[in-house]
């Protein structure tokens, strides 16, 4: 497509600044039920989203008809869209940042894997969950690999372009015992698939999936409980809205007016690192262009900093922290994290549990876009985990609810695990060690 | 646009390793718009446009979308997948049959895009004063609307060539009260498949407005939920999403046909109370989950699912149809050409019964009445389902009394569907975002007050 002309017609319609935003991404993925290949799916969708200034407001639209055609007719759109903002503050394009970070998102590697090395693949890890007592079904095996490519061009002169990959696998199995049924599953996310350890992901499969078999519910009461690294990590990444400017400005955050105080215990610190090579949401810049950085959000329990894109940092008058991200083409710049994590701990989960004695580990949440308020960090979901007893993990639990408040949760942290892990979502934390959390069971 | 040429290309193509092949082609235009702090903040206009390719070997499937509608692009993906099958035999014949336009039966009377734009921000501003209004505690109001003209295309190898339309619209209300440190969230969104003139003849905007800002200031003073065992009652609309979850999921052909679901091979068996009759039902005139045709070209049709407890059917798509050697109920659903299409529920409701409320309330000594719900989940091979209540009030010898927060609600959907010892008259639908294999999809939920003698309700206290 002919950028050129866009900007030039743009400038005739009396558009003063204008951005091209446009991203590319294509997946394979294989399912493997029932030990044989059962879907296969390609794609390649692109699209573009333009962004203008008109009468100093920014209007947007998007298309996936990627024609120099539409895209002039969706100029005139852009306008009426602009028309109706009614923000005070001036709108501006970026022209750039001075230097932008390097950070490893991209394996060549990865899109020469042959299929028939994946099918290979799914079939081992297929073969050896199967060969662990109890296992019922695989309900789901999969293997996807997908490629992103961005590129912003403005009339400000930044143009920018960056790519990355990944391979994604995924497997949940169904155990049974006489006439119970109990699930669990493993995901790994890499760059590399000579990474995979094939023997170790089966295992953890099979473990998840097994664990709860002779689950009871626990006994209502209040309970020292370990949260695991993934429940942590999920439940952050809902939470991780009150930390955007966007939300504070807007009086829906509660940390609002909380910059420079504890706001949790000691112990935790949190960071925001998008220049970890690799990691799940590494980039060098963010979607208005600005350069990402490392920062520390909460350290040893102070708030230190807000996440800001270049709208919220305007209005505090201080600089974005490269946070201003979208939804893909489709979506308007909001503030959301990148690589968001809770420093990882000392502890061992044996060590942890020793030092609980007595109480709840809960390695299982449901729920939670239903059962955790994101304003309030209120919650009260469905959770699966052991009892522990005597500084060790005994009997499953499932079937309970776990109740309490995020904010009030991270005050109360006794101690951390070093399990470091990221969660699904790219939100990552350890195990956590918290004094006190209401169970509700039998 | 597509063709006859290309699509008689792709076919045979695809013909070459495959016994089904199917092109659904799709362009969906979206409006959004936002107002935040008493402002219109964001306005988002644009086009989804794509095209998804299906080939079925037997039960296997392979599937490809693009948004590149180049003929070469959509014959070389067409290749990748095949190449993906073992080649046939004997080779199917597939036709592209006569193009057909499906009847709109959800009459459209103000298509979006021919409605003013400032008649949508003045929408917004009413809802915004309105719910502002309500209490000074209200310190923050978010609105945002957006209505969605989807325009489908569904060509398979069988000759079928037919088009539809799908129109959406759908304003969702969020207050934030606040009291000191206290902090509560109150929220209501109504939607139809209706164009405009939902929000002059459905719903009133007004009481829209207020609701939300009723909830979030009735839960400044509301107390930690319990948490034990009791009886709950739950009230009409949004209650149905006990259903939807505790059952309705696991009546997906998705689930049922690999026997990963706990109602795999239970027709005909008492799976509910009697006083349990519950229906999916496509064909409701502008409903939200409503359609002509589903997404694989089958037309709309009324699935009884239980009736006096004993079930009667599943909700099933083609595949679903192939591997359990049935037929297709017309529940075939995608989001968009970026999925293939799965087995989904459309409007599912539990049938009214005779209760009233006092007839319920009588001789619950403890009890949990709660009176809007959020969202759940469920995992459909355990059956273990979880949803929240967002407003609660406790029950107390027979009286609804303190308002209570924060409950969760969980169970295991087979035995719970035997608790539900009362259904009320009072029928009404709440529409949800129902989201699983194929994406994200209008779905209603729907049902009448009903009481469930026992169920654990998870609280803070």
């Amino acid at each position: 497509m002919n950028y050129t002309n866009l900007f030039n017609r743009a400038k005739e319609k009396n558009i003063e600044e204008l951005e091209v935003y446009f991203s590319r991404s294509g997946s394979t993925s294989i399912k493997l039920f029932n030990s044989e290949v059962e879907e296969y799916r390609v794609s390649d969708v692109s699209g573009i989203s333009l962004k203008g200034k008109y009468n100093g407001k920014a209007g947007s639209v998007y298309t996936e008809e990627i024609s120099e055609q539409k895209a002039l007719n969706l100029l005139d759109q852009l306008i009426l869209n602009a028309s109706i903002v009614e923000t005070n503050e001036e709108f501006s394009l970026f022209e750039g940042s001075k230097n932008y970070p390097k950070v490893k998102t991209f394996s060549e590697g990865i899109k020469d894997i042959k299929t028939s090395t994946k099918i290979e693949l799914l079939k081992k890890i297929d073969e050896k969950v199967r060969n662990y007592e109890n296992i019922d079904t695989l309900q789901a095996l999969v293997f996807i690999e997908n490629e992103n490519e961005t590129k912003i061009i403005n009339s400000k002169n930044l143009n920018l372009e960056k790519k990355d990959n990944a391979i994604l696998i995924y497997c949940y199995a169904a155990a049974k015992k006489e006439d119970e049924i109990t699930t669990g599953g493993e995901f790994i996310l890499t760059n590399d698939i000579n990474n995979i350890d094939v023997e170790e992901f089966a295992k953890k499969v099979a473990l998840n999936a097994t664990n709860k078999l002779g689950g009871e519910k626990a006994d209502s009461g209040k309970y020292k409980t370990i949260l695991s690294n993934e429940v942590v990590a999920d439940l952050l990444e809902v939470m991780s809205s009150s930390f955007s400017a966007e939300d504070v400005q807007k009086g829906m955050s509660r940390l609002e007016g909380k910059l420079g105080d504890p706001i949790f215990s000691e112990n935790i610190t949190i960071t925001d690192k998008p220049l970890v090579d690799f990691g799940p949401h590494s980039t060098s810049f963010d979607d208005e262009g600005v350069a990402a950085s490392n920062k520390i959000i909460v350290e040893n329990g102070v708030l230190k900093t807000f996440l800001h894109n270049r709208k919220t940092a305007k209005k505090d008058g201080l600089k974005s922290t490269g946070n201003g991200f979208k939804a893909g083409f489709k979506g308007l710049v909001a503030v959301k994290p990148t690589n968001f994590s809770i420093k990882n701990g000392e502890l061992s989960l044996e060590e942890l549990t020793s030092k609980v004695e007595d109480g709840i580990y809960i390695d299982d949440l449901s729920g939670i876009h239903a059962g955790l308020n994101p304003v309030t960090g209120d919650f009260s979901l469905q959770a699966g985990g052991f009892l522990i007893k005597d500084g060790k993990l005994e009997n499953p639990i499932n079937l309970i609810t776990v109740a309490g408040n995020f904010f009030e949760v991270l005050k109360d942290v006794n101690d951390l695990g070093n399990d470091f892990k990221y969660s699904h979502s790219g939100v990552g934390a350890p195990s956590l060690f918290i004094n006190e959390l209401s169970i509700s069971g039998k | 646009m597509l063709e006859r040429q290309i699509i008689e290309k792709i076919f045979k193509t695809a013909l070459v390793s495959g016994d089904f092949a199917e092109i659904f082609f799709e362009e969906k235009n979206t409006f959004s718009l936002t107002l935040s702090s008493q402002k219109i903040e964001k306005v988002l206009s644009g086009n989804d446009f794509g095209v998804g390719i299906r080939i079925l070997d037997r039960s296997n499937v392979v599937y490809g979308y693009t948004n590149n509608l180049n003929n070469e692009n959509l014959l070389l993906i067409t290749k990748k997948l095949v190449d993906s099958l073992e080649k046939k035999e004997i080779l199917e014949k597939g036709k592209v049959g006569k193009a057909t336009v499906e009847v709109n039966e959800h009459k459209i009377k103000r298509m979006p895009n021919t409605v003013p734009v400032k008649e949508k921000v003045a929408l917004l501003k009413k809802i915004d004063e309105v719910a502002r209004k309500y209490d000074e505690k209200i310190k923050q109001v978010e609105v945002s609307y957006f209505d969605t003209v989807q325009n489908i295309k569904i060509i398979n190898s069988e000759g079928l060539n037919t088009t539809d339309t799908r129109v959406h619209t759908r304003v969702s209300v969020n207050c934030i009260a606040k009291d000191g440190e206290n902090v509560q969230t109150g929220s209501s969104a109504p939607g139809g498949q209706k164009g405009f003139e939902f929000y002059s003849e459905d719903v009133d905007v007004i009481e829209v407005a207020k609701e939300a800002a009723r909830q979030a200031i009735t839960l400044l003073s509301a107390d930690d939920a319990p948490s034990k065992e009791m009886t709950v009652i739950m009230e009409n609309g949004f209650g149905g999403v006990i259903f939807h979850e505790a059952c309705g999921h696991g009546l997906e052909a998705t689930s049922v046909a690999k026997k990963l679901s706990v109602f795999t091979d239970k027709i005909g068996e008492k799976v509910a109370s009697s006083c349990v009759t519950a229906i999916d039902d496509g064909t409701i005139i502008n409903g939200w989950g409503s359609f002509n045709i589903d997404d694989e070209g089958i037309k709309a049709k009324k699935n009884i699912l239980i009736k006096d407890g004993i079930l009667q059917g599943y909700m099933i798509d083609r595949l679903g149809a192939i591997r359990m050697k049935e037929r297709s109920s017309g529940s075939g659903r995608r989001e968009s050409y970026k999925f293939a299409p799965t087995s989904r529920m459309t409007n599912t409701f539990i049938a009214p019964g005779t209760s009233t409320l006092e007839d319920m309330l009588k001789d619950v000594k403890v009890g949990l009445y709660a009176k809007s719900m959020g969202g759940g989940s469920v995992n459909p091979t355990t059956g273990d389902f979880n949803f929240s209540v967002r407003e609660g009030y406790l029950i107390e010898d027979g009286k609804i009394t303190t308002p209570v927060k924060g409950a969760t609600l969980i169970g295991s959907g087979p035995k719970i569907l035997h608790k539900i010892d009362m259904v009320g008259d009072n029928l009404s639908f709440a529409q949800g975002m129902c989201g699983s294999a194929s994406g994200t999809i209008p779905a209603d939920v729907g049902q009448p007050r009903i009481r469930v003698s026992s169920i654990t309700v998870g609280g803070k206290k």
